[in-house]
């Protein structure tokens, strides 16, 4: 299948008082059509940035898109003329954001902020402007919609909000929906509605959706793929069962093993993953989780892995793919394991 | 088991004015043995924060009563109630950013508590400080340093040692790893099970993540507009929840078990224990066998 969206080699920098922050490193994946990719990682992994390159948000200064390629339906987004991103953005691409509260205008009714895109995109004005924004509201399943659309966004609750949010990036149909950590801000049972409701809506229209999160959990909910991050690349990606059942790569072990097991009577200890992720400013040139690695070799400290293959799909950012390397047990995954670059 | 805290009928409400009452905590119960590990659960608004402020003495409750070792403690904390029973009852909060002031150093942090209690003389405020940070893991090469210089795992181990310099009984601690991230969440939790076991605190941990509260509670306190709906055994709570507000959180829980039944034991990574760094190992790490770099890297 042709992927809907085609990222290659993607570079974001930001400029701080300390230098230069190398967020994002060579980031490279594809999204086809109806898919959910999952990008997972910790604080300061790149995740946000990433997503936000692929919608041109990235705020310049201080930030900078340094290198790649951006394809999504056959064009190249970056370089292109703002004028030309928003003809895209909002119409092709939806995007929501964690923070309901601060990415919707606080002084205008939500009513009014649907029809904006409408307007914009599809040149939809007046009464039949009101209507479309009306179902769209109650499509996300706001009660007493037609009354709501007069309400302003304090007037809503986070998760409420966070549909208003929804209704917003779904109104022109896109192909494309990417979501910046979307249920973070959310209760435990908001989140499992709103996360139930990008599902349905994603089968109705056929959507792909690029998802932003830290927890694992949403990501064995939701994903088809994931790519999990560390330090500004993606050290392991594949299917939501190659990544998490079959784990490739140290750093995705080191979490789900950081993370309480769910037996009941189980209080094995959580294992930690000691130390902290690198400093960006100077990436390390060997492998960015070597001091926390449980399996460092000579060559992590020296030499920067590729993405090997473990087996066809399933990729991990790991010396311990290559074919020379002994492989501890826990990364005998199945299949044949071959050496790629 | 003697109760160590007790909570009657507590309440806490707060007026906004114009006759409208917030009922943030509305009559709870609640005994807490010595040496018991009690989990709070609930979502934003259910009142579990204003519990924890209110047990701790940051707010006065509007009624009920909470009672130290059979003792009431007073609604309004004068200077000498502080001096005599706050320090038994000490806090970890949620943000490590806000809740340490950014001008003052480590040292400062966590010698002010127990200079201004006479714990300590201030001769020795340093060596006793220094031993104190290096149990929860952090170095004494630290002290001269100011929080910002830290990242939330670490502040979140400075403001452990701050209150633990208070030699407190209990251990109130809201919401102590919802600011950070799932490697270093480990990281709090462990270090807070083994200070509870060498120090012998009390603690009530309070948090939304009823998979961790599990982890590391003995009962668990399930809270929901200002009332206690459910309170049981850890186990029992989370696996046999009898209120629908506890099903429907149980349910709601990222599904942490997905990843779980996706996932093939990994008996050898728990068996290898937590992976120490020290300059040692990390000799013995390099010593294993390697591949040679491929020769058109």
């Amino acid at each position: 299948m042709i992927p809907l969206l085609e990222v290659r080699d993607l570079g974001v920098e930001f400029d701080t008082y300390g230098g230069a922050v190398q967020a994002v490193r060579g980031v490279g994946f594809s999204v086809e059509p109806g898919k959910t990719l999952a990008i997972v990682g910790e604080s300061g992994c790149g995740k946000s940035a990433t997503v936000h390159a692929l919608a041109g948000l990235v705020p310049s200064p201080p930030g900078r898109v340094t290198s790649g390629s951006v394809r999504f339906e056959g064009r190249q987004l970056l370089g292109m003329s703002t004028r030309e991103l928003n003809r895209i953005r909002g119409k092709r691409m939806g995007v929501i954001f964690q923070d309901p509260m601060t990415s919707l205008n606080p002084t205008m009714p939500v009513g009014k902020q649907l029809t904006e895109a409408l307007r914009f995109h599809e040149g939809l004005t007046g009464r039949p402007a009101r209507h479309r924004a009306i179902e769209l509201l109650e499509r996300v399943r706001i009660a007493d919609a037609g009354a709501r659309a007069d309400d302003y966004p304090f007037q809503f609750s986070g998760g409420m909000r966070q549909r208003v949010m929804i209704a917003m990036a779904i109104a022109c149909g896109p192909a494309l929906l990417l979501a910046d950590e979307p249920t973070t801000a959310l209760d435990v049972t908001v989140q499992a509605e709103i996360l139930a409701l990008l599902t349905e809506l994603q089968r109705e229209r056929g959507m792909a959706v690029v998802l932003i999160t830290h927890d694992l959990g949403v990501v064995a909910r939701v994903a088809d793929d994931v790519a999990v991050m560390y330090a500004g690349r993606i050290v392991e990606r594949g299917t939501v069962e190659d990544v998490f059942a079959r784990s490739a790569h140290p750093y995705t072990l080191g979490l789900e093993a950081a993370m309480p097991h769910a037996g009941e009577g189980d209080r094995r200890p959580l294992v930690p993953i000691e130390g902290s992720p690198p400093d960006l400013f100077r990436p390390p040139a060997g492998c960015a989780y070597f001091d926390r690695c449980p399996w460092a070799m000579q060559v992590c400290e020296s030499r920067d892995p590729p993405l090997l293959t473990v087996k066809t799909g399933h990729e991990s950012r790991c010396w311990l793919h290559d074919a020379r390397a002994h492989r501890p047990p826990e990364l005998q995954a199945d299949g044949q394991v071959e050496a790629s670059s | 088991m003697t109760p160590l805290l007790e909570l009657r009928e507590v309440r806490k409400h707060f007026h906004l004015g114009h006759g409208k009452v917030v009922r943030a905590v509305d009559g709870v119960s609640l005994t807490i043995g010595e040496r018991e590990a009690v989990g709070l659960v609930g979502e934003s608004g259910c009142g579990k924060s204003t519990l924890a402020r209110t047990v701790v003495g940051l707010h006065p409750p509007t009624g009920g009563s909470i009672l130290f070792r059979g003792e009431p403690l007073p609604v309004r904390y004068r200077a000498g109630d502080f001096r005599r029973l706050g320090r038994k009852i000490q806090m970890i909060f949620q943000d490590p950013y806000s809740s340490l002031d950014p001008r003052m150093t480590v040292r400062e942090i966590v010698t002010e508590g127990p200079l201004i209690h006479g714990l300590w003389r201030r001769a020795e405020a340093v060596s006793r400080a220094a031993l104190l940070l290096g149990r929860v893991g952090l170095s004494p090469d630290d002290m001269s340093r100011f929080p910002h210089e830290f990242s939330g795992g670490q502040r979140q181990r400075i403001g452990i040692a701050r209150a633990l310099a208070l030699e407190p009984e209990v251990l109130v601690c809201d919401e102590p790893i919802s600011a950070l991230d799932v490697s270093v969440q480990a990281q709090v939790v462990n270090l807070l099970a083994r200070l509870r076991r060498s120090m012998g605190l009390t603690i009530l941990f309070i948090a939304h993540d009823l998979s961790m509260v599990r982890y590391v509670s003995d009962r668990i306190a399930v809270m929901d507009r200002g009332r206690i709906v459910e309170l049981g055994p850890a186990d029992d709570v989370y696996f046999r929840p009898k209120h629908p507000y506890t099903r429907a959180l149980v349910a709601a829980n990222p599904a942490l078990e997905l990843v779980r039944t996706l996932r093939r034991p990994i008996p050898a990574l728990s068996v290898q224990g937590p992976v120490a760094r020290e300059p040692d190992e990390r000799g013995s790490a390099l010593d294993r066998p390697y591949p040679p770099p491929p020769p058109d890297a």
